[in-house]
């Protein structure tokens, strides 16, 4: 199924792709922080839980619940991960942009 | 540091389970590590954070349906409105409460909707200007004679326009008047605005129809090309667009209409104006005709700063290169919305907008006490609510809810507050700006914003304290009276309201004082008993001097033999009401002070002024027919002269002074009289005055003046008057000249009845609040009190009790306010006449006033409660 992703759902997706790379457990602090620190972007906390809301309403992520800690007032983390058909969808859409872009890089200035 | 509980609060109202508590423990989690940053950025990072999470996740399904709804709060937009239409029937069904709250908010928001709109077109709309941020508008300063927006002259502009790199383009313009014949039976006296031919390409202004301004336009030998504004088309045109082209005749020379202006050009001052017309530019004029508003369009990369910079050194180099004429002059830039506004109209604003909010903030302090008073009478039903697992959003929305739909109520109601308070302002306005504020879509959005954010405010506090105590203790025993905490904060809260009302009291009874001040000053010309009017003879009827004088003579002759007029006079402008024309007085010798060059306001006057006007001769004599044209020039100087620059009365009598102005040769006077004192148009100050013959010095305009004991019933002789004695000459301002007072001091009378209305409504709220918090504790002690007195107690003890209760709040309320009222009167000082900030007698009264009104709100409480039956009270119903 084609899935038309957003621009910042596809900046989300790719954060929970690489933050999941990188061995952790992907949630809300950690996302926010990976795309402000990538794009320059300032990112509220509120705007990545809409759109990972969304994103799981697609089921295209997946979340669960993780332990409550102190310096989180005991509240616990919500866990994302990124479901098979999240991946398809960020293929795609990847791949869409990597083909717009081809051949522009000297125009572009990449 | 803590996370701030507020921002938590919002959080937890807006954003519903199991994602607030990610959100919120995310939001701690940033916090702690915010921290290393500052404080306050932390501060400020969870309050941004907790505002954008609420903005995006409220009113939505918490989560899709993968875990169970159970008793978990679905935040849903039903739930919202259910919550609305629920606080709907609550409001209904406690009308009281409702009324109370409804008319409390109608008042706080009216008093600002009303300043938000007389200060919105000075503040939010665009001005009719194309670009205002890249124009400087360039003003002249003389310190010694207190002038900070001086005009300019034309040598100035031109080397402006040569030297000053700042801008691209200088444009002048001045006001003047004219008489316009030609389209209607009437010569017509007209106002205008006579402006360099780059005017209106700096200014950035677009035709409605035909053409503004072309470079050639101006220059001699042209005919003149004139715009029309907006209002005049369509009062004298019908909105005709064929008047383009039209040939009429201004001043006796051919005028041509070239094209309109728009309509939202015609604001504050311009919208007196009825033509604009072109002006040469003559380098050789006089430097010290300063008549012309100069306006640059600023170069790219220059700001206001640097072109004030570039102006004031330029300035500095005027008063090298003339001394003369450019002594104690400077000059500076300043910004479009500087130039259109003066100082003195921001600080009145400001304190306005201090006095308004204040207002605000006490009857959000009112509303919080009733809310908390209310969340009491139901924490049976809360507790209960919070034992079953309800949360503390939960609890707080049905009260949000409410809030707002009063709030709504009494942004609705106030909306219509504001508008009668506008239509009184437009009916004691003079000026046609003033006329003309209405209710407009700014207006609309902030009495929206307003009544959106007040119930945020005034729910603060019951919020923070709801769900506080446990409710197993509540449920316990139902008849305790609330904790000692709520009772403290509600303490707190009637304090603030009783430190605001007084600071406001304190602005405002200063305000009034110096109102007073103003009205008390003796102008020293009889205002109630004149009626005056203006002409300007034609020049080609009226070509020489001679003619002009006898005109004025036989003009005072005629007015003064109408039954009912006891002294007339032809004089060249106005006292106290016109500007001032100034001479410079030289062939004084003023030892050690050359630095001041002496000079005095300017009168021609027929030999009736003096008589006229009410203005006694207080030495010498005063002017006869005996001073012709022909006979010995002579002058009359006021005392404040005398005294200033002869030392004195008798002194000055026979002394030969050398009269010197711009535009015309030096004239030697003797001085021959001295009269009393006149106030300069800025009454609080007398210039040093010379009075000269009209037959002396005739001038083609002049003011009529007549004295009669009821000057409105005198208007029509005038007329008929000036009709017989010439029938072509138009005349304009026929009025009295009370009703030129009453339209002077019409901004003042607007400024204080704002500022005294608006702290009796902040009293009253303040009062209001005190007797509610004092009678409201009284009501939940009932059953201590009724002990008491079972045991004993005095009755006139327990009154004691609840008075000193209420009195030790309304103190330290007092306390803070006269601090706080200093603060504002040292800020108000600029705006003061007469009334020092701190004056000792005002801040007495007012502090009595405040204590005598918390005193009557505290009395009726304490009285009810000697009253109580312990019998009755201890049986616990």
């Amino acid at each position: 199924m084609e899935m038309i992703l957003g621009d910042f759902e596809q900046l989300v997706l790719l954060s929970l792709t690489r933050l999941a790379r990188e061995g952790g457990e992907p949630y809300g602090v950690s996302i926010c922080d990976d795309i402000t620190a990538r794009t320059g972007r300032d990112v509220s906390l509120g705007a990545v839980y809409k759109t990972l809301e969304r994103l799981e309403d697609k089921g295209l992520v997946a979340s669960r619940f993780g332990e409550p800690t102190a310096e989180r007032g005991g509240r616990r983390k919500k866990h994302f991960k990124l479901m098979a058909a999240g991946h398809r969808a960020l293929r795609q859409s990847v791949a869409a942009l990597r083909n717009m872009t081809d051949g522009l890089e000297a125009e572009l200035k990449l | 540091m803590k996370p701030p509980r507020m921002a938590a609060l919002v959080v937890a109202m807006f954003v519903a389970e199991p994602l607030r508590e990610s959100l919120l423990g995310d939001l701690d989690e940033r916090f702690v590590r915010d921290q290393t940053r500052g404080r306050w950025r932390a501060w400020r990072a969870y309050w941004r954070q907790a505002i954008a999470g609420a903005w995006h996740l409220s009113r939505r399904r918490a989560w899709p349906t993968s875990e169970p709804v159970g008793l978990t709060f679905g935040t849903t937009m039903n739930s919202l409105l259910n919550d609305l239409r629920l606080a709907g029937r609550t409001v209904r069904r406690s009308p009281g409460y409702s009324a109370i709250a409804i008319l409390t908010l109608a008042l706080a928001i009216g008093a600002n909707t009303l300043l938000f709109s007389l200060a919105s077109p000075l503040v939010v709309r665009p001005l009719p200007i194309a670009n205002p941020d890249g124009l400087g508008w360039v003003r002249s300063l003389n310190a010694p004679r207190q002038i900070d927006r001086g005009q300019l002259s034309m040598p100035d502009l031109v080397d402006l326009r040569e030297r000053a790199k700042s801008f691209t383009a200088v444009a002048g313009y001045e006001n003047a008047s004219a008489t316009l014949t030609g389209h209607q039976q009437d010569p017509e006296r007209v106002t205008i605005i006579r402006g360099t031919a780059n005017l209106t390409d700096v200014w950035g202004m677009r035709p409605v129809i035909g053409r503004l301004f072309q470079p050639q336009d101006g220059e001699p030998g042209q005919p003149i090309a004139a715009v029309l504004a907006n209002h005049y088309w369509k009062d004298r045109f019908q909105s005709d667009p064929s008047v383009i082209g039209r040939q009429l005749l201004l001043n006796g020379k051919p005028l041509t209409v070239v094209g309109v202006m728009p309509s939202d050009l015609e604001l504050g001052n311009l919208s007196l104006i009825d033509m604009w017309t072109p002006m040469p530019v003559d380098p050789n004029g006089a430097r010290d005709a300063r008549t012309l508003r100069v306006l640059g369009r600023l170069a790219p990369g220059a700001t206001i700063a640097s072109a004030n910079a570039e102006v004031e050194g330029l300035s500095r180099q005027w008063a090298a290169s003339y001394p003369a004429t450019h002594h104690d002059w400077t000059a500076g830039a300043v910004s479009t919305r500087t130039a259109m506004t003066s100082n003195d109209t921001w600080l009145i604003l400001l304190l306005l907008a201090i006095v308004v909010g204040f207002v605000l903030l006490i009857a959000c302090a009112n509303l919080a006490n009733l809310v908390m008073a209310r969340l009491v009478s139901r924490r049976v039903d809360l507790a209960v609510r919070q034992a079953l697992g309800a949360s503390r959003a939960q609890l707080v929305r049905p009260m949000m809810a409410e809030s707002l739909v009063l709030s709504l109520a009494g942004g609705a109601l106030g909306l219509g507050f504001a508008h009668a308070g506008l239509k009184t302002i437009n009916a004691v306005a003079y000026e046609p700006f003033m006329k003309t504020i209405a209710i407009d879509g700014y207006v609309l959005v902030f009495v929206a914003a307003i009544s959106f954010v007040t119930p945020l405010i005034f729910c603060l506090l019951p919020a923070l304290s709801a769900g506080r105590s446990t409710s197993a203790e509540t449920l316990r025993d139902s008849r305790t009276s609330g904790s000692r905490g709520s009772k403290r904060r509600r303490s707190i809260l009637v304090a603030g309201q009783v430190a605001l009302a007084l600071s406001l009291l304190v602005v405002s009874t200063l305000a009034v004082q110096s109102m007073l001040f103003l009205n008390r000053i003796d102008t020293g010309i009889a205002v109630d008993e004149m009626a005056t009017f203006r002409f300007e003879l034609p020049a080609d009827r009226y070509a020489t001097d001679e003619a002009r004088a006898r005109f004025a003579a036989s003009l005072s002759q005629a007015l003064s033999e109408v039954g009912g007029i006891s002294a007339a006079a032809v004089i060249s402008h106005l006292p106290v009401f016109d500007g001032e024309v100034t001479r410079q007085i030289e062939g004084l010798a003023l030892g050690g002070r050359d630095n001041d060059v002496p000079w005095a306001s300017w009168y021609a006057v027929t030999p009736g002024y003096f008589r006229t006007a009410g203005v006694n001769i207080v030495g010498g004599r005063g002017f006869g027919a005996a001073d012709a044209a022909a006979s010995q020039p002579v002058a009359i100087i006021n005392r404040t002269a005398a005294d200033k620059y002869f030392g004195g009365a008798a002194p000055a009598i026979g002394r030969q002074v050398t009269l010197a102005g711009r535009n015309e040769p030096k004239r030697a006077v003797t001085v021959v009289g001295v009269a009393a004192d006149t106030r300069a148009p800025n009454i609080t100050v007398t210039s040093p005055q010379v009075y000269v013959p009209f037959a002396q010095w005739p001038r083609a305009d002049m003011t009529a003046l007549v004295r009669a004991s009821t000057p409105a019933d005198r208007t029509p002789d005038l007329r008929a008057v000036m009709r017989r004695l010439d029938s072509a000459v138009p005349i304009s301002n026929l009025r009295t000249v009370k009703d030129i007072e009453r339209d002077e001091m019409s901004s003042t009378t607007i400024i204080n009845g704002l500022f005294i209305g608006f702290a009796v409504l902040a009293l009253t709220l303040a009062a209001g609040g005190l007797y509610g918090v004092i009678s409201y504790s009284v009501g939940q002690r009932t059953r201590e009190i009724g002990v008491r007195m079972a045991l004993g107690a005095d009755p006139s003890g327990i009154r004691r009790m609840v008075l000193s209760d209420g009195l030790k709040v309304t103190a330290i309320g007092a306390g803070a306010g006269l601090l706080l009222g200093l603060v504002i009167g040292q800020l108000a000082a600029p705006v003061l006449y007469g009334v020092s900030p701190h004056d000792p007698a005002t801040l007495i009264v007012v502090t009595l006033t405040v204590l005598a009104v918390s005193i009557l709100a505290v009395a009726a409480p304490a009285v009810r409660a000697m009253k109580l039956d312990p019998a009755r009270t201890l049986r616990g119903d």
